[in-house]
């Protein structure tokens, strides 16, 4: 890092390839940023009272989030500014990042689908839960199996 | 032979630009038209968006594939105004770090300063937030394991025991106090220091006893009387409503409260009668069956006190009935008597785990930032270390852009 601030006089000419972002920039994207996440404070704590249902909150907030990020990227980061180079990193990461949350649902987010009553009764959650739960999973899965038969 | 050829000829060159006699020009292409610097803080901010992916990936995954119902917010001490002030903070440091950033490239080593030093100071905020909450955590008995943590996936026999043994530590700690105090005497023997010590010790005796015969005592007689599980569990989980109500309403819960006040008076009646019954027994022969007996009748007196205590203590003070809309973690004994009694918090240690591995990691990373602008305080932040404050930058934003997804997952959601 040392090393790099004593050449960085040759890499001058770097910064000055970039357009000037002035400062009310930084200051127009805090603002939305703030208003952002005031957005999203409101729709998680009011949402429900205000008549969406949990997962339309949840997806507002994650767009919220995402449209948020997509701020710091481009701005905060530079990113926008920056030469072709950034794809080069950026995309295989994304793709990597993405597909490794994709490849985590069937192994661990899928895995009440196919309980047994017995194992909903082991499962660390109320009996009156575990009631409406299992004609849906369980049960329902041995009875169409055993009317197969 | 041609590759003969070949190798003679690349020979030729090879020796003619070691010697320096040839025409042969290296010239230095850069890989990427970026400092060296920054192109390693990318690669490494890569790694870190897909460890992080896969942390948050998980937590989603097990969120919303839980068997039955994840922890809210409020059950385990999760303040939104907190994480939503949290999140202001670290966008206004990252505005803060650009500005640093601005100031340097410009040449303005002061005020580049001030704004590092700005930085550095919201980040202590942020990690003081986040302690005051951990903490928050830590005093409610909620831990990412045990044996510190006090949480219970289910409410079983084993939440009731654990319930028992931690009132009945509570209630001999003051009997033993009041023990230690008379050292053989009577109270009215005490000097009037001792005297006030004795009565205070006292009342708090009572008051641990009587949760221990209204709570656990009461719902184990209960247990071991009915053989319903159903019964069992309703009883189980109206004690644990009791020590820590959920703020999620449970119905359950206000329909057992009906059904049992109706057959209090009348468990009281039957209590009474077999202490009569015990009584007018004669007096056996043999020393084993006396013991029999007097185990009997203490068996029937605490169940008496336990069904008294139960009409007063518990249903009295404040009734699951109160209101519909659940009454919350104030309302519980843990909260009204400063007890740390075992919580009833379905997916609770589920919770905890994912809680303070995500928050967790990413105040690591917060620290290590704030480890960051400590030494570029250090250093002149003019033009030429504007590259190092840009690096600094570029991480700095990556932890708010965590910071980002992770506040309304955990505190919103």
């Amino acid at each position: 890092m040392t090393e790099h601030t004593e050449h960085d006089p040759d890499h001058a000419d770097d910064h000055d390839d970039h357009p000037h972002v002035g400062k009310q920039v930084f200051i127009t994207v805090f603002l939305a940023l703030t208003v952002l996440t005031g957005a999203s404070f409101v729709i998680g704590n009011y949402g429900l009272s205000m008549g969406f249902s949990k997962q339309v909150t949840w997806v507002a907030m994650m767009a919220v989030s995402c449209a948020k990020a997509g701020l710091v990227i481009c701005c905060f980061m530079h990113l926008w500014w920056e030469a072709n180079w950034k794809w080069v990193l950026t995309v295989p990461t994304s793709i990597m990042a993405v597909f490794l949350v994709i490849m985590l649902i069937p192994d661990v987010g899928c895995r009440t689908g196919k309980y047994s009553s017995e194992r909903w009764n082991r499962a660390a959650t109320d009996s009156d839960q575990v009631q409406q739960a299992a004609p849906a999973h369980g049960p329902s899965k041995s009875n169409s199996d055993t009317s197969h038969e | 032979m041609m590759s003969e050829h070949d190798n003679n000829d690349l020979h030729d060159d090879h020796d003619s630009a070691g010697h320096g006699h040839g025409h042969v020009e290296l010239v230095y292409h850069e890989a990427l038209p970026i400092n060296n610097g920054k192109v390693c803080l990318w690669l490494f901010l890569s790694t870190e968006i897909m460890f992080f992916a896969a942390l948050i990936g998980t937590y989603i995954v097990l969120r919303f594939g839980v068997a039955g119902i994840w922890p809210a917010p409020h059950d385990v001490h999760v303040v939104e105004f907190w994480g939503a002030f949290n999140t202001f903070v670290l966008i206004c440091s990252s505005v803060s770090i650009v500005l640093a950033l601005e100031e340097a490239k410009a040449d303005k080593a002061k005020k580049a300063w001030s704004w590092m030093a700005i930085t550095l100071v919201l980040g202590c905020v942020f990690l003081g937030v986040k302690a005051m909450e951990y903490n928050s955590k830590f005093n409610h008995g909620i831990y990412p394991q045990k044996p510190r943590s006090l949480i219970y996936e289910r409410a079983d026999v084993y939440y009731v025991a654990a319930v028992r043994d931690a009132l009945n530590d509570k209630r001999r700690e003051y009997n033993e106090a009041m023990t230690d105090l008379l050292q053989g005497r009577k109270r009215e023997e005490l000097n009037e220091d001792e005297g006030k010590e004795y009565d205070q010790a006292k009342v708090e005796y009572e008051k641990y006893n009587n949760l221990y015969l209204a709570g656990p005592k009461y719902t184990e007689g209960l247990i071991a009387r009915d053989v319903d599980a159903r019964k069992q569990e309703d009883a189980i989980v109206a004690l644990a409503y009791k020590v820590y109500p959920l703020s999620r309403f449970d119905s359950r819960v206000v329909d057992y409260q009906h059904r049992e006040e109706g057959t209090l008076d009348q468990q009281q009646r039957e209590a009474e009668q077999q202490l009569d019954a015990l009584n007018n027994t004669d007096l056996p022969e043999s020393a084993e069956q006396q013991k029999l007996l007097t185990d009997q009748v203490t068996a029937a007196r605490e169940r008496i006190d336990s069904v008294k205590a139960r009409k007063t203590v518990f249903w009295g003070e404040h009734g699951h009935a109160e209101g519909a809309e659940g009454v919350g973690h104030g309302q519980g004994w843990n909260d009204q008597h400063q007890l740390h009694l075992p919580m009833y918090i379905p997916n609770g240690n589920m919770w905890a785990s994912t809680y303070f591995l995500l928050t967790g990691f990413h105040a690591v990373h917060v620290l290590v930032g704030l480890i960051a602008f400590v030494l570029m305080l250090t250093i002149r932040l003019d033009a030429k270390s504007a590259g190092l404050i840009e690096n600094v930058g570029l991480y700095w934003h990556f932890v708010d852009l965590v910071w980002i997804f992770l506040f309304p997952l955990l505190y919103l959601f």
